[in-house]
């Protein structure tokens, strides 16, 4: 598959103060790929330097094919940033038509391309008004209609529902779906928030002090940090579960055991043996319907990689 | 083509801008008592009587020195005012972020945005130079001693030497506005040169209305565009205009 970007060994310092660690990763066209990481982790420095903005003191940046630094490299790459960066003192249309000139959309097309976003996003009623009366949620939907002006086929977007209101981040991930699976655009989004990364990306990044801690396919991820994690659902009683589950408790390589209704949760150590867990099971007269790795939520993978947990 | 859309929307909001309506009020009412005054001036100096060839020199030297000193006030401020104003706005906001993070390049912006704000007042000293000198001959020399006065290297100087000199200038105050993080420093460098330079400019003694104060203007305007083009090739980097923006 085509890579949209790639950074390789990439590091920055601003001062004294290293801000990129030799990181690299690639982001594969189609993908909508999460960057996560905390306050002061190095995202917002990462996304300067994919947009050109700041220079990389070593490594390799490419954007589309091309390198970072070339002013070209942008033509067809769409972007929201932390702050939006919006006019307001024009309107919402004025906004759009200004960037429209800027890539170089011609006159012809440029009024019906900014119709045809305004509307997308739900601000056809508003494009007139000037953006200083827009909400934080508006501006952020009117950032995105700009990242889409010029019809890219990239879209960089730094927090774009920090600060929102919820439904205003539902409205604005629903653009950013639409945007991906109805539209074809391959995005990168930078976020804190793992519950709308989770819903929305197919592969992530996960930095950290200037380094990448994680990085890959979700689902991916998801499994193997989960691993140690085995879920048996059964049908039995729930007496005869517990009484079962306090026999297994005395097994070694179980680090911890529990039961919700019908279903069984073992995290085990590297040590441990599934079948001999089923066997046992079985023995105690516990009928089986299912054995399963468990897996991570977004939220375990974030907080082992970060915060080192469950280590 | 980058650098024209960027002139094209700073143009036009100077334009579109009220405060430019309140600068042209302020320049018209303060040159209106000028001519009134150096009218009175000028009508005694004529009925004291005297061959022409000692008046006129005189009378083009009155007429030379309003118009330069209205030139240099109204090239110089407007583009401070209206540059320096939307650029620290722009900034804080991280409108000009966004900006280079399309293809525009900053040289595009730097050049888009000082010939944004430096042409309408370019286009308002033509007017008003030709309509000051066009006033003080018709309305009072004309009438009274039936000659014209036309100072032409003064109008060199004001109509084209002095805009460059200017244009060098506001590349100049620009370029330091975007990379510093204040841009006051911006506005004190410009004080500096410009009362700087028309003190050495009036107190060396070089009649306003010659062709050496022309050239004058225009050695100053090439040291000026030279240290502007010197400063933008090696101070003018993206990551200087990010790193100085501050909300």
């Amino acid at each position: 598959m085509e890579q949209a970007i790639t950074l390789e060994r990439v590091n920055k310092a601003l001062g004294k103060r290293k801000i990129l660690n030799d990181i690299s990763f690639a982001v594969m066209k189609g993908d909508i790929f999460g960057y996560l990481g905390p306050n002061g982790a190095g995202k917002t420095t990462t996304i300067r330097i994919i947009l050109g903005l700041l220079r990389p003191d070593s490594g390799k940046v490419q954007i589309l094919g091309r390198n970072a630094s070339e002013d070209e490299s942008r033509q067809k790459v769409g972007f929201v940033l932390e702050i939006d960066g919006l006019y307001d003192n024009l309107s919402g249309f004025d906004n759009l038509d200004y960037y429209a000139q800027l890539y170089g959309v011609p006159r012809s097309e440029a009024r019906n391309r900014i119709e045809e976003l305004l509307k997308r996003v739900g601000l056809w009623d508003r494009e007139g008004d000037k953006v200083a009366g827009y909400s934080k949620g508006m501006r952020q939907k009117l950032a995105l209609a700009r990242a889409m002006v010029h019809d890219p086929d990239l879209l960089i977007l730094d927090e774009p529902t920090a600060g929102v209101d919820p439904s205003g981040q539902i409205e604005v991930r629903e653009i950013i779906l639409d945007m991906a699976h109805n539209l074809g655009k391959t995005i990168f989004l930078s976020s804190h928030n793992l519950d709308e990364v989770q819903r929305i990306c197919n592969r992530i990044a996960l930095i950290d002090k200037g380094e990448i801690k994680l990085y890959g396919e979700l689902e991916k991820l998801r499994r193997e940090v989960g691993r140690r994690e085995v879920v048996v659902e059964t049908v039995a009683s729930p007496q005869l579960l517990d009484s079962v589950l306090a026999e297994l408790k005395a097994l070694p390589y179980i680090e911890d055991c529990h039961r919700e209704n019908h279903t069984l949760y073992f995290a085990l150590d590297s040590d441990a043996d599934t079948s001999e867990i089923v066997s046992r099971l079985l023995a105690g007269g516990v009928k089986v319907e299912e054995v399963r790795k468990g897996e991570a939520t977004l939220e375990e993978i974030y907080a082992r990689a970060v915060k080192g947990e469950g280590q | 083509m980058k650098t024209l859309v960027v002139f094209r929307k700073e143009f036009s909001d100077v334009l579109k801008s009220k405060t430019l309506l309140l600068f042209i009020v302020i320049i018209l009412a303060s040159l209106t008592p000028a001519i009134i005054g150096m009218r009175t001036g000028m009508l005694n100096l004529i009925e004291q009587g005297g061959p022409w060839e000692e008046i006129g020199p005189v009378l083009e030297y009155q007429i030379g020195f309003v118009v330069w000193l209205n030139s240099l006030l109204l090239l110089v401020l407007l583009p401070t005012i209206f540059g320096l104003n939307s650029l620290v706005q722009e900034k804080a906001k991280r409108v000009t972020e966004s900006l280079l993070a399309t293809p525009l390049g900053v040289k595009s912006l730097w050049w888009g945005k000082s010939m944004g704000v430096f042409l309408p007042g370019f286009i308002f000293n033509i007017i008003i130079v030709l309509l000051s000198v066009a006033v003080f001959n018709l309305a009072i020399i004309q009438p009274a001693t039936g000659h014209m006065v036309l100072p032409w290297a003064n109008l060199v100087t004001c109509l084209v030497v002095l805009p460059l000199m200017v244009l060098s200038l506001v590349l100049l105050l620009m370029l330091i506005a975007l990379i510093t993080t204040s841009p006051q420093i911006a506005m004190m460098i410009v004080i500096f040169l410009v009362v700087g330079s028309s003190q050495i400019l009036l107190r060396i003694g070089i009649n306003i209305t010659s062709w050496d104060f022309a050239l004058l203007h225009l050695g100053i305007a090439l040291l000026l565009g030279l240290i502007a083009a010197f400063l933008g090739r090696i101070c003018l980097t993206k990551e200087r205009v990010v790193l100085s923006c501050k909300a």
